[in-house]
């Protein structure tokens, strides 16, 4: 009975806390499987732990049971509970003071513990989120050979040498010629990013003189130009021209900064067209269909020569069927064409692997925090039970010993060993001394 | 004999509520009132550390809490040398135990009161003499947690209205447009770079741009008060600086040696060449900003590329029927050749120079542009001062014109580029976020911020020096007699214990 109970409350404790944290990693391990191990990285080291914890259990459970003695079992019950806690709450609470640095570091500051803490399901959502869409984009402009089911790509995900390749090698473009090229010109970007992006930002981030490393090839198979006119009802898919095969499907390319923030620029003209008399907003908007496609092209042309942003900054112009308000200039970047995604979101796709790794030490972390004090408990609760197992026995064992020892002691009359009972104060003790010494003479 | 035990194990207890109950609880409300000044900016200038998950404050705010726990120590070190001096009298170490927590308790308290007293008036009056509200003593030493909390929310509004949004400010790269470095200043809360001026990067603290608030405005009204109009004299200013070929500013611009500057201790941030480094042909800074060359290359691409876009030349009759084009052609515009010097003749031509003027200048009386007004125009927005070389006001010898000149041009200029306009300018002059998709606030008058920045200095210096005290002061005068008494009770309780143990009497060898 003792054993199944032991077996019980052993199972409560680490194994529980193993059930529980696994349970929580279920949307980290789906998100991330296509990444192999590193996503794993949690239970592996929730699974050392656990180890550390058995082996203890294993020596302590034996000990107890050879000895047979209560001293052993009570050490080996603090022994159990030590490591209990060491290994939940008690490394943890030194790896959270390590942590957040090194987690700030592997992101450029872009990911923060304070962020991730309690938010890893939904973190490891938007990573894994991150891989789909490389992957529609690439198989939208070709990157990714359209005989195979996009389905199948989705599938294979990280696992797919293709899929691999071009994350890589074309971050590798968008991080030396576009976010290095910017910030080694100056606060631009950060400021753009931050939600000041001024005039005078905007100026010195379309003429600032960028150190470019020509030579670094981006792979695209096909140039995917968006429409100069678009309408607002019309499906974001039909947005873009047919493919036209590149010349050379490994020449650099040049990023403006729209390709850094990745979303397009709307500058509405709505509000004016809807004062406008009905007449002439007819006439307006056929003359913006006519010669819209041409002028919006040489504008295209102005802003990408290299003498002015040299870049494409793909202007387009929106009719709003739907909506007068929603008619407007349109900036789109060139992102979506391309293949790659915005620069924040393709730097953490590029070390999607390290992320999920991190990520996945979040609910292990969580809940050992929690669950570590039903470990101790639980431990505390064995340690008991063996303590139990040890003194049954030895009252058996001991009855006889212990009344012989008595008579001994006392014709020995006065013995003054009890004094070194820890639990005296020193006062008792001198006091007790005093006080027998009194006896003694009388 | 189990009676005896139980009495000793209560008592017990008993004692060490009672001490808790003394100076450990003074401490710990110390703490809580001291709550309000760690969370203010200006009492404890933001200051909050951290290392890992681990929050810890430094900062004038704790000082409160360490004089309470210093008092706490020197009893503790007194009842150390109580139990070393007197071995025998119990009651005796219970009396001097408690007298010693009675002088710690009420002496801060004097001191304070009498000696502090008379530093806060002085303070006090030397801000009343120049305007400036303060509250009085007795005010602000019970509701400092209520006057630092109302003075956070006036702090929050001011950061909302210039956008700032780090009570220490922020730099978005340690690195300027040019490659120079700039270097953090912790005291200043900014980022300066090599000429002394701020980071490209860089968005004001509070303490700069309160600064920055201070310089202009206050030079702005003396220079009022005696009939003077600052803007005025500053453009006189630079202009004399700039046409005067012997004046410190075309010297530096020279590289002349040092010792024909009128400047005392002026010394060049590299060499003498810096200025001419930066500016001249292939200049460093001239890569930052739309330079004439730019400008003209631009306009080429332009009417390259529109020349050869057939839709214009059937648009352009309809721009005729609106504007009188005369005989203008403006296709024969259209080609590489386009240049600035073209467009102004074909504004002129057209009749439209006095308008535009009027546009930017509404008492202008010139009917014609020139490429000096273009340039006037984009300068506000592409103009890239070099953080290795020194800006014209550097060479301003009135220090409150330089002042301002550096005011006007951190808050008008250097606030537009990050998005924290100071200054406003115009009819309806915004402030704060002013970016491509916003458009700022209305911006505070005059005197509203020259009252706003009193208020907050007088409340930094008393704040700062008082406010601690106070916490201490208020949670000694509340407890102190009660912590007295706590100490004495836990003294009596321990000679109650021994006195519980001398009852045990012991059977010989039972344990």
């Amino acid at each position: 009975m003792k054993t199944f109970i032991k077996i019980l409350l052993f199972i409560l404790g680490f194994p529980a806390l193993i059930g529980l944290a696994v349970y929580s990693s279920i949307t980290v391990f789906q998100e991330g499987q296509s990444y192999g191990f590193l996503t794993f990285a949690g239970v592996l080291v929730l699974a050392l732990f656990f180890i550390a914890y058995l082996i203890t259990f294993i020596v302590t459970e034996v000990k107890a049971k050879k000895s047979k003695s209560k001293k052993v079992a009570q050490k080996g019950m603090v022994a159990l509970v030590l490591v209990a806690f060491i290994f939940t709450g008690g490394l943890w609470i030194i790896i959270d003071v390590l942590l957040p640095d090194i987690l700030d570091d592997a992101t450029s500051g872009t990911l923060l513990f304070d962020d991730v803490r309690e938010n890893y399901k939904v973190q490891a959502e938007v990573n894994g989120q991150l891989l789909e869409d490389f992957i529609v984009r690439n198989y939208a402009n070709e990157n990714l050979d359209n005989s195979i089911a996009l389905e199948t790509y989705l599938q294979e995900g990280y696992k797919n040498e293709r899929v691999k390749f071009l994350i890589h090698e074309n971050f590798t473009a968008l991080d030396t010629n576009g976010y290095k090229a910017f910030t080694g010109t100056g606060p631009w970007v950060g400021l753009a990013d931050a939600d000041r992006l001024t005039i005078p930002v905007l100026i010195h981030l379309l003429f600032n003189e960028k150190e470019i490393d020509e030579t670094l090839p981006f792979y695209l198979e096909f140039d995917r130009i968006p429409k100069e006119i678009i309408y607002d009802d019309m499906d974001p898919d039909k947005y873009y021209y047919g493919n036209v095969e590149r010349d050379d499907p490994e020449a650099g390319v040049s990023w403006s900064v729209l390709d850094m923030a990745g979303s397009p620029m709307e500058i509405s003209l709505g509000g004016m067209l809807v004062d406008m008399d009905p007449g002439l907003r007819t006439l307006v908007l056929s003359l913006i269909e006519s010669l819209g496609p041409s002028l919006v092209g040489t504008l295209r042309d102005i802003v990408a020569d290299p003498d002015v942003a040299g870049a494409p900054i793909y202007l387009g112009i929106k009719i709003g069927r739907e909506d007068i308000e929603n008619t407007g200039i349109i900036l789109m970047p060139s992102n979506e064409s391309r293949g790659v995604l915005d620069y924040k979101a393709n730097a953490w796709l590029d070390s999607n692997n390290l992320l999920f790794a991190v990520v996945s030490l979040f609910p292990i972390r969580l809940w050992l925090y929690i669950w570590g004090a039903m470990v101790i408990a639980m431990s505390v609760a064995i340690g008991a039970i063996r303590m139990k197992e040890a003194k049954e026995e030895d009252e058996v064992q001991n009855e006889e010993e212990q009344n012989f020892s008595y008579r001994e002691f006392q014709h020995t009359e006065y013995d003054d060993s009890d004094l070194d009972d820890p639990n005296l104060s020193p006062y008792e003790k001198a006091y007790f001394k005093a006080q027998r010494e009194r006896i003694r003479k009388a | 004999m189990l009676k005896l035990r139980r009495n000793i194990t209560a008592a017990r207890i008993f004692q060490i509520l009672f001490y808790a109950l003394g100076f450990p609880l003074i401490v710990h409300l110390v703490l809580v009132s001291s709550g309000p000044l760690i969370d203010n900016g200006l009492v404890n200038s933001g200051e909050q550390q951290l290392i890992g998950t681990i929050n810890y404050y430094t900062g004038p705010a704790v000082m409160g809490i360490y004089y309470g726990l210093a008092i706490w120590a020197i009893f503790i070190v007194g009842q150390l040398l109580l139990k070393l001096l007197v071995r025998k009298n119990r009651w005796t170490r219970t009396a001097i135990a408690v007298v010693l927590a009675a002088i710690i308790i009420v002496g801060p308290i004097l001191y304070i009161d009498f000696l502090k007293k008379p530093e806060y008036d002085q303070l006090q009056a030397s801000f009343t003499e120049r305007g400036i509200e303060v509250q009085t003593w007795g005010k602000s030493a019970s509701k400092f947690g209520e006057f630092t909390e109302d003075n956070q929310a006036d702090i929050d509004a001011f950061m909302r209205t210039y956008n700032i949004q780090k009570f220490n400010g922020k730099n978005y790269s340690t690195m300027n447009s040019d490659g120079s470095l700039s270097i953090e200043n912790k005291e200043d809360a900014a980022w300066y770079s090599p000429n002394g001026m701020y980071a490209d990067g860089y968005v004001f603290s509070f303490k700069q741009a309160n600064k920055v608030l201070k310089d202009y405005y206050s030079n702005k009204a003396a220079y009022e008060a005696e009939g003077k109009n600052i803007e005025i004299e500053l453009q006189q200013e630079l202009e004399q600086l700039e046409s005067n070929p012997s004046s410190d500013w075309n010297k530096y611009k020279n590289g002349a040696s040092e010792s024909s500057f009128s400047m005392e201790d002026f010394s060049y941030i590299t060499d003498s060449d810096e200025y001419e480094a930066a500016y001249g042909e292939d200049g460093s800074a001239r890569k930052y900003y739309l330079t004439e060359e730019r400008l003209a290359q631009v306009l080429s691409v332009l009417g390259r590329e529109l020349g050869e876009n057939e839709s214009i030349g059937s648009l352009l009759p309809a721009i005729g029927s609106f504007i009188d084009l005369g005989e203008l052609d403006i296709m024969s515009l259209l080609n590489e050749d386009l240049s600035l010097e073209i467009l102004v003749d074909v504004v002129n031509g057209l009749g439209l120079g006095g308008t535009l003027r009027q546009l930017i200048d509404p008492e202008s009386t010139e009917t014609e542009i020139d490429e000096a007004f273009v340039f006037g125009l984009l300068a506000n927005f592409s103009s890239y001062q070099s953080p290795m070389t020194y800006p014209v006001f550097y060479f301003i010898e009135d220090e409150g014109l330089r002042d301002f000149a550096y005011a006007n041009y951190y808050a008008k200029i250097h606030g537009a580029k990050i998005g924290s306009v100071l200054v406003g300018t115009g009819e309806s002059p915004k402030v704060g976020h002013i970016t491509m998709d916003a458009s700022g606030v209305p911006a505070p008058s005059q005197e509203e911020v020259l009252a706003t920045l009193d208020e907050f200095e007088a409340f930094e210096t008393i704040s700062q020096k008082f406010y601690p005290l106070f916490a201490l002061r208020e949670n000694l005068v509340k407890f102190g007699a009660f912590a007295t008494l706590c100490v004495f009770a836990a003294y009596a309780l321990t000679i109650y214990i021994d006195k519980q143990y001398s009852k045990l009497t012991l059977k010989a060898g039972v344990k």
